[in-house]
């Protein structure tokens, strides 16, 4: 087992490295990131208890991955697998559920603590049984996998909105609202084979705007009972309503035109420090739409 | 249909294609043999457009890319996705629907199911049947054979003769010389970058030789100990 830490080890550095990223430079970056967490959870607990269990469900997630967990089963003896499996969630679990504990956000902490176990029994559930149905499924593609990953996180976060919506908290339920576009951002993050791009008879302009179009209407599509709702609730703040839509679909159509300027890389350090500069300097950012989508056109002239 | 003229590929220093020069005409089946490595997945990938290249590709109208199906050696399919969501995936790219709902049914695949919870060969149907839907007029076949059970490769080897006699051009790669004896009409040996030999159906027996002879290997006495 040592030489498979070492081998995980390895393997994320050459990632980062290929990401364009130091092993050190990417030290400090978690550090900092764990440091903002904390001053996160200082200002707002609601808001630090979704961004704990958002990154704890991204990373179990992944460790959950079934050809992973296969291969692993067959690699290890049972009770080393059960051990590795433990190690690995209480690793990813552990720094978040300290974070969670300084913020007394106690739902946190049993959210964290149970999550793992509930995903894991979920991930072999869905293994055995046949497909999940989805609004989404006559337009594939990126819509369909975000539902199938995040259908249980949708479900709570609905939940959330119901108690929200009963106690009157609107704070909580227009936050709560912005998560749901702001997790539709995760349906691009599988990048998909060259060969299925290479298949559209589309030019490349025709085929962003595809993508975009699509990508507005099923986010769209996925928030409407929540924006129902909160319109129904509160239609004295419907400008506000709007304005967490359009800074969300905003958002989104960033994503995919960061998503495919890459293309078929994974958006790199370098994309991610353009943006964060952009977000920073504020002005820049419509540079930056217009930076990702000439990059995006050129990425798709040879497969388009 | 599809012209190659002087057709060069390299990966830095190694240079996969030398020189190709050939001719594939609509109506007819062409296999392509080699060795591993030999530049059989690269020559795809530049008739299709995913590799650049030196030299020339010449294409007809209707053997340009909207109208070329590709099955690679190993499939790719997206995580969380059905057999079904698949295939509206790539007949929507094409602007394609389907006349007869029983096309779908023609491999007899679990369709409903998630793509990952399929088999070796199920996935190389999935990915057959897709360009098959679509209704291509040239269908590149990488290692279509790999996977198969029997039953399967017998159907291939129908559906490969029903393209060819609907007039489609089929090009395809296999290790299994006595398929692409049944289907192709000229086999071409690629070795070393370029075609070593093209033949037509009459020579299919003397390439089998040479083929046998040129991979011959001595090296595979190592494995076992001597005496």
């Amino acid at each position: 087992m040592n030489f498979y830490c070492r081998l995980q080890f390895r393997s994320l550095k050459r990632s980062l490295e290929e990401a364009g990223l130091h092993i050190a430079a990417a030290c400090v970056l978690l550090v900092l990131g764990y440091a903002g967490l904390f001053y996160a959870a200082k200002q707002s607990p609601t808001v630090a208890s979704l961004i704990l269990l958002f990154v704890q469900y991204s990373l179990v997630q992944h460790l959950n991955d079934q050809d992973r967990r296969d291969f692993l089963k067959q690699l290890f003896p049972s009770r080393s697998f059960t051990r590795l499996l433990l190690y690995e969630n209480t690793l990813v679990t552990l720094p978040l559920a300290l974070v969670a504990v300084y913020s007394s956000a106690w739902l946190a902490v049993l959210g964290l603590i149970i999550l793992p176990v509930v995903y894991y029994h979920l991930a072999t559930w869905h293994i055995s049984t046949a497909s999940m149905p989805t609004p989404f499924s006559r337009k594939p593609f990126e819509f369909i996998i975000l539902f199938r990953r995040w259908w249980f996180v949708f479900v709570i976060l609905h939940m959330l909105l119901g108690i929200a919506l009963y106690v009157g908290n609107e704070n909580l339920a227009f936050i709560l609202l912005f998560v749901q576009i702001i997790l539709s951002l995760q349906a691009y993050d599988v990048v998909e084979d060259e060969l299925l791009v290479w298949n559209y008879s589309l030019s490349p302009q025709a085929f962003l705007q595809h993508k975009v179009t699509r990508g507005i209407l099923h986010c769209l599509l996925l928030s409407a009972p929540m924006l129902f709702a909160l319109l129904i609730a509160y239609p004295e703040n419907v400008l506000i309503i709007a304005l967490i839509v359009i800074v969300g679909l905003l958002l989104l159509l960033l994503s995919i035109l960061m998503k495919y300027s890459s293309y078929p890389r994974r958006p790199g350090l370098m994309e991610i420090l353009l943006t964060i500069s952009a977000v920073v300097t504020m002005i820049l950012i419509p540079y930056l739409y217009y930076y990702f989508y000439k990059k995006s056109i050129h990425q798709f002239q040879k497969y388009l | 249909m599809i012209a190659l003229s002087n057709l060069q590929k390299s990966f830095g220093k190694k240079v996969v294609l030398n020189g190709l020069t050939c001719q594939f005409d609509a109506g007819k089946v062409y296999g392509i043999v080699g060795p591993n490595g030999a530049g059989k997945t690269t020559l795809f990938r530049c008739l299709v457009g995913l590799e650049e290249y030196d030299g020339e590709i010449v294409c007809a109208e209707n053997a340009s890319k909207a109208h070329i199906g590709y099955v690679p050696a190993e499939p790719y399919f997206l995580p969380k996705i059905t057999g079904k969501e698949y295939l509206t995936l790539l007949l929507e790219a094409r602007h394609k629907t389907v006349m007869q709902e029983g096309a779908y049914h023609v491999f007899d695949l679990p369709l409903n199911q998630y793509i990952s919870s399929y088999s070796t060969g199920m996935k190389k149907k999935l990915a057959l049947l897709g360009t098959l839907l679509q209704d291509n007029q040239v269908y590149i076949f990488d290692e279509v054979y790999n996977g198969l059970d029997f039953q399967s490769c017998l159907m291939v080897t129908d559906i490969i003769k029903r393209l060819r006699s609907q007039g489609k051009l089929i090009i395809l790669a296999s290790h299994i010389f006595s398929l692409l004896e049944e289907t192709c009409d000229t086999i071409l040996y690629l070795k070393d970058g370029h075609f070593a030999m093209n033949n037509n159906q009459e020579d299919f027996a003397a390439l089998k030789q040479h083929i046998a002879h040129d991979l011959q290997d001595s090296r595979v006495d190592l494995l076992f100990k001597k005496g």
